[in-house]
């Protein structure tokens, strides 16, 4: 249609802006916070948005089963919507619900993706077809259930793909914030959703981060997926500035942020991994106290979430200290010189500096917490790993530790009981993860040859952006490699992997007589972008095999022998993730767990069988560790699946033991 | 916790012989039954008896309660002086009725606070219980009719809740014990922790201390009056919208509880033809509409999981939990009976205490005295997870001369939903046998007595020689009993 006007083209605006509620709706109704309740995501425009909102990643359906009742999808491209950033934040409206969701759910992809370096995929269906054998397949958006339940939950359902939000009637607790009787919505809270969307995530990049195989596991699962929702909520310097306003001299700055992230912990209530290792509030004079750190406080923690938020604990520690470093001279300036504050009112300018750069440390670290995860093993995660991933991750990527990141986070994963049990002290060289032997190192040099790189991964720039494609060739590269290691036996031993047909037969395998099977895991290409601009490629390698456990040793000697047909009682995974700089063709480091080490072996059957789980649940519903695996074992015996929510297994669990 | 001194001998009165107690634990099943038998200064016995059931629906039950009705009918003479019920779970209660007891005569009935019509508190909180497994109930009907995995787990727990034979049915239970004693409860007559201890009519000296259930248990439970669970009210009220019999006036006010003004609410056959909802959500197995393995038709019912733990949870720690001290003894001896106390229950034990004047000297009693005396201990809740305390509460019992006896059925429950209920649980057995040095007697284990009675290598030949003595069982082919003997 012919226009009256000489507008010449206009070019896609590199965002699409929408509003959301900085926390939940509760805080909009306190006079005190009402200002700073409202924030703008600003997601990456994405021309296939539709109704839903659909787009790329994510599908938002709203049916309410328990209501019976579905609810219109909202259209973010309809123009009035798009001239105001979106709706409305409003707790009234289910179309504001669908889109804070989506906003909040998007915005944490994104962080992810910055922080990897490559696009996010979620995990694959893992399904039995007609036949029985099992198939994967590619699954292109996360769903998105904003009115899922009539409960005070919300949960990553893994068989799903899926998220699905609660919603209760909120108990007289707190009338300042709620009216007993009146709604609560999961799905308004960025924390939660943020939370929900990290697991989702987490599991797209390791599958088997689920799998309850050592104290630390579902404790990781939970901690990292609230330290995404914290740090990601820092980023808003808006949501920064009203506490940092209230810093008088006597207070310390790092602790106005720390009640800040306390408040948050609080929001979410015994949902999230609990921030009480941060501090608490005085139940007398409402003082908001700092925990002191406790480094054995960690031997004595066994419940998922408890554990967790001493992970959580330590990151935060990290965060502050880089912090007060990095504003130390800025507070020099503003003061004189003397760097303490003055009494009264902070100036506005320094109020404003001061949360500007608390949000940058706080991007800097999420980006720093989400890269280490190609730094781990894939599977049985635990946090002094997690420590050396997070060390090795960073100076591959920042070479020199000017604001010394690194030196923080030591420090405070030391002053919380967390050490490696594989280093000799805790400084930085001895946790970066080692370069591969030099026998191994000439085996890798053999194989992963420039050219041989460029056949598993054609396109090192990364151009695609047509996910389900990567997800492809991912699997097509994962052929090659599995194919080229069968052959060459010399790399296979290097990446730990077993195939000695004389191996114990608890090893899977095709045929009885035959090798062990071993499954290339993931291959992926990574470009990450440091903070001086230089580029960091990676081709992250990851092989898995599997042993059958038994909890009875006479079993498991029977079953080793081959003299057993009973189906057992957990899996022992072993294998490596291998990390090859591609510009060189050199293996970087291999990190591996053996799936030939008898110790580990033990260690899981002793973790398994000394559950500590003591809540009323465990007798009617069985142990949740147990549990998961007997599922799965048990699925792949009568090739179906069945359901067995993990993730509304863990947050229950603990919501049951409040009694306790 | 202040560490209270260790309360000294009071001194026994010369009169008094010191007869012991026997302590006879019947196997109903998956059930608790258990016989005391004191004497009085003449040595004439007395006879208390705690709890009477077996799950419902346990195979053969019925019949064996019959039985051991018949037994209890035998060895008392038809006379109880004390029936004291703990909780109103089916396992400890079901086996009250007229057919088992129409001949025997029962003196006096005591029940814990929580049973208490007249008060208030306990009242509404049992109204709202009561109505909550109702609602239940609905709940896994509709869970058991979608195949939801939980389903059957969930009916086994409400299985133990008592839903038409509570109080206000005098055919069973505790209405039926009730009308039988033949005079009102007064208020003053349920018992509370931390009141002055009961005795045993004609029984020189023994202390029958009230440990639980404690009278804070609605804060225990984050419970409110009239609604108990608040935060599930949204789900009930879906609940209720299910089910056929809602009148049109309920169901107008059931749209209230929907979280949205009803003109954002579109119904399923609004949407059915709709492009967005049948592409992504999916009516039918069509190829073209949303993949059946992402709908979450049934994933809002697991709620009722949770409300089914908290409610069992609760019931249980309604437990009567008494302590019976035995006179005149040095070190004292205490038997613990805690009904299916949950460790909320026994957490509070730590702030209940007496102030005793025995022979004009005061002294005072804590609930931790108690259990440090504590010779025998009827395992709570048949061994689950969240019966036993650990540091508090087994440990500090008496090591050197503790026996444990646990009613459990473990194979019956092995076999409980598709994978089974885990009573008791490894550990809690484990730290039960530890703690008595394996002087522990089940009654699941009934049928291969004495086999299971082997001395364990550890303990010494005398302890366990002594032990054996003590210990007796029914060898008749119903295999009703085990006993055991604590001497006075």
């Amino acid at each position: 249609m012919a226009t009256s006007s000489n507008q010449g083209k206009i070019a896609p605006p590199p965002f699409r802006r929408l509003r959301h509620f900085a926390f939940d709706p509760s805080l909009s109704r306190r006079i005190e916070t009402y200002d700073i309740n409202e924030v703008i995501a600003n997601l990456p425009w994405d021309c296939s948005l539709g109704i839903g909102p659909v787009d790329d990643y994510l599908e938002v359906v709203d049916y309410d089963p328990a209501s019976k009742l579905f609810y219109a999808p909202v259209d973010l491209n309809e123009r009035y919507l798009l001239a105001q950033d979106g709706l409305d934040p409003s707790d009234s409206n289910p179309q504001f619900h669908q889109q804070m969701v989506y906003a909040v759910a998007r915005t944490t992809i994104s962080h992810f993706e910055k922080a990897i370096g490559r696009k996010a995929l979620w995990a694959p269906r893992i399904y039995f077809d007609a036949s029985g054998s099992v198939k994967s397949e590619y699954v292109q958006r996360l769903r998105i259930y904003p009115h899922a339940m009539r409960d005070a939950n919300a949960y990553y359902s893994p068989d799903k793909k899926a998220l699905l939000f609660g919603y209760f009637a909120a108990t007289a607790v707190d009338p300042e914030d709620n009216y007993p009787g009146e709604t609560v919505f999961a799905c308004l809270s960025h924390d939660i959703i943020a939370h929900e969307t990290t697991h989702a995530l987490l599991d797209g990049l390791h599958r088997h981060f689920i799998e309850p195989s050592n104290l630390d596991v579902l404790a990781f699962h939970e901690a990292f997926a609230d330290i995404v929702a914290l740090f990601q909520h820092f980023t808003y310097p808006q949501v920064l500035r009203q506490e940092i306003a209230r810093t008088r001299a006597d207070l310390l700055l790092q602790n106005r942020l720390g009640e800040l992230a306390y408040q948050f912990g609080q929001a979410i209530g015994n949902y999230g991994a609990l921030r009480s290792a941060i501090g608490r509030k005085d139940e007398k004079t409402g003082e908001w106290i700092p925990e002191k750190p406790d480094p054995l406080k960690i031997r004595g923690v066994t419940e998922p979430h408890d554990r967790g938020s001493i992970l959580v604990a330590a990151i935060f520690d990290a965060f502050t200290t880089v912090f007060n470093w990095r504003v130390a001279s800025l507070l020099r300036v503003a003061t004189g010189g003397s760097g303490v504050l003055p009494a009264g009112e902070l100036h506005p300018d320094l109020v404003d500096l001061l949360a500007k750069e608390a949000a940058k440390t706080a991007g800097h670290v999420l980006q720093i917490c989400i890269r280490a995860l190609d730094y781990c093993a894939p599977f049985d995660i635990n946090f002094g790993d997690y420590l050396r991933a997070l060390i090795t991750a960073d100076r591959d990527i920042v070479t020199d530790d000017r604001h010394n990141y690194r030196l923080a986070f030591i420090q405070a994963f030391r002053q919380r009981g967390i050490i490696p049990g594989d280093v000799r002290n805790m400084s930085e060289d001895s946790l970066l993860w080692e370069p591969p032997e030099d026998q191994d190192a000439e085996a890798f040099k053999k194989v992963f040859t420039k050219s041989f790189l460029k056949k598993l991964v054609p396109d090192w720039k990364i151009t695609s952006q047509n996910r389900e494609e990567i997800y492809k060739r991912i699997q097509l590269s994962q052929a090659i490699l599995h194919k080229i290691l069968m052959e060459e036996q010399s790399v296979a031993r290097a990446m730990k992997i077993v195939l000695d047909p004389a191996a114990p037969k608890t090893y899977r395998r095709h045929t009885p007589d035959g090798p062990p099977v071993f499954e290339v895991h993931s291959i992926r290409p990574a470009r990450r972008i440091g903070p001086d601009g230089n580029t960091v490629t990676d081709l992250v390698i990851e092989v898995i095999q599997t042993r059958h456990g038994y909890f009875d040793t006479k079993d498991q000697a029977a079953a080793d022998k081959g003299n057993s047909t009973k189906a057992p009682d957990f899996l022992l995974r072993g294998g490596c993730t291998l990390l090859i700089e591609p510009e060189e063709a050199t293996a970087k480091y291999c990190i591996y767990k053996r799936i030939d080490s008898d110790n580990r072996l033990q260690r899981m059957h002793d973790y398994l069988t000394g559950g500590e789980d003591t809540s009323l649940r465990a007798t009617y519903f069985g142990d949740p560790c147990q549990e998961y695996y007997r599922v799965r074992i048990n699925e792949e015996k009568q090739k179906k699946k069945y359901g067995f929510e993990s993730f509304a297994f863990l947050h229950r669990s603990s919501s049951s033991k409040e009694v306790v | 916790m202040p560490k209270s001194k260790k309360t000294s001998p009071s001194p026994v009165p010369s009169e008094t012989k010191n007869y012991g107690v026997d302590i006879r634990m019947y196997f109903p099943g998956f059930g608790d039954c258990f016989l005391l038998t004191f004497h009085a200064n003449d040595g004439s016995p007395r006879h208390v008896l705690i709890d009477c059931g077996v799950f419902v629906g346990y195979r053969g039950g019925a019949k064996r309660l019959n039985l051991i009705a018949q037994d209890i009918a035998k060895v008392t003479n038809s006379r109880l002086h004390i029936v004291a019920v703990t909780h109103e779970h089916a396992d400890h209660i079901s086996g009250f009725v007229d057919a088992n007891f129409h001949d025997i005569q029962i003196d006096d009935l005591w029940l814990a606070w929580t049973e208490d019509p007249t008060d208030t508190v306990a009242r509404q909180l049992k109204a709202g219980n009561k109505t909550h497994v109702e609602e239940l109930t609905s709940a896994v009907n509709l869970m058991a009719q979608a195949n939801h995995p939980s389903a059957e787990v969930l009916r086994g727990m409400l299985d133990f809740e008592v839903t038409s034979s509570g109080s206000d049915d005098n055919k069973s239970g505790l209405g039926y014990l009730k009308g039988k004693i033949g005079k009102q409860l007064r208020s003053s007559d349920y018992l509370r922790p931390g009141e002055p201890p009961l005795s045993i009519p004609g029984v020189d000296g023994v202390k029958v201390y009230v440990l639980g259930p404690p009278q804070n248990i609605a804060e225990i439970h984050n419970l409110e009056r009239g609604d108990i669970y608040p935060k599930f009210a949204a789900f009930l009220e879906a609940l209720k919208g299910r089910s056929a019999k809602v009148s049109s006036e309920d169901a107008l006010s059931l749209q209230s509880c929907c979280p949205f003004d009803k003109r954002y609410g579109l119904i399923a056959t609004e949407v059915k033809n709709d492009e967005f909802f049948s592409t992504k959500y999916g009516f039918s197995t069509d190829a073209a509409q949303g993949p059946e393995w992402r709908r979450i038709d049934e994933d809002w019912l697991d709620a009722a999981s949770e409300l089914a733990l908290r409610i069992g949870e609760y019931t249980n720690n309604t437990s009567l939990v008494l302590a019976l001290e035995l006179p005149g003894l040095e070190p004292h001896k205490v038997l613990l009976f805690v009904g299916d106390a949950q460790v909320g229950n026994w957490l509070s034990w730590s702030d209940v205490h007496w102030d005793i004047e025995t022979n004009g000297k005061k002294e005072t009693i804590t609930g931790e005295d108690l259990l440090r005396c504590t010779v025998f201990y009827k395992t709570g809740h048949h061994g689950s997870h969240n019966a036993t305390l650990k540091t508090n509460g087994l440990e500090l019992m008496d090591k050197s001369s503790l026996v444990s006896m646990i009613p459990v059925d473990e194979q019956w429950a092995n076999k409980k939903a598709a994978k089974g209920f885990v009573f008791p649980a490894p550990k809690v057995l484990a730290g039960i046998e530890a703690q008595s040095q394996n002087r522990v007697l089940r009654s699941d284990k009934i049928n291969t007595m004495p086999d299971i009675l082997e001395k364990p290598d550890a303990l010494d030949v005398s302890v366990w020689q002594d032990f054996l003595k003590h210990v007796k069982w029914d060898t008749n082919p119903d295999h009703l009993w085990i006993q055991y003997t604590v001497e006075g």
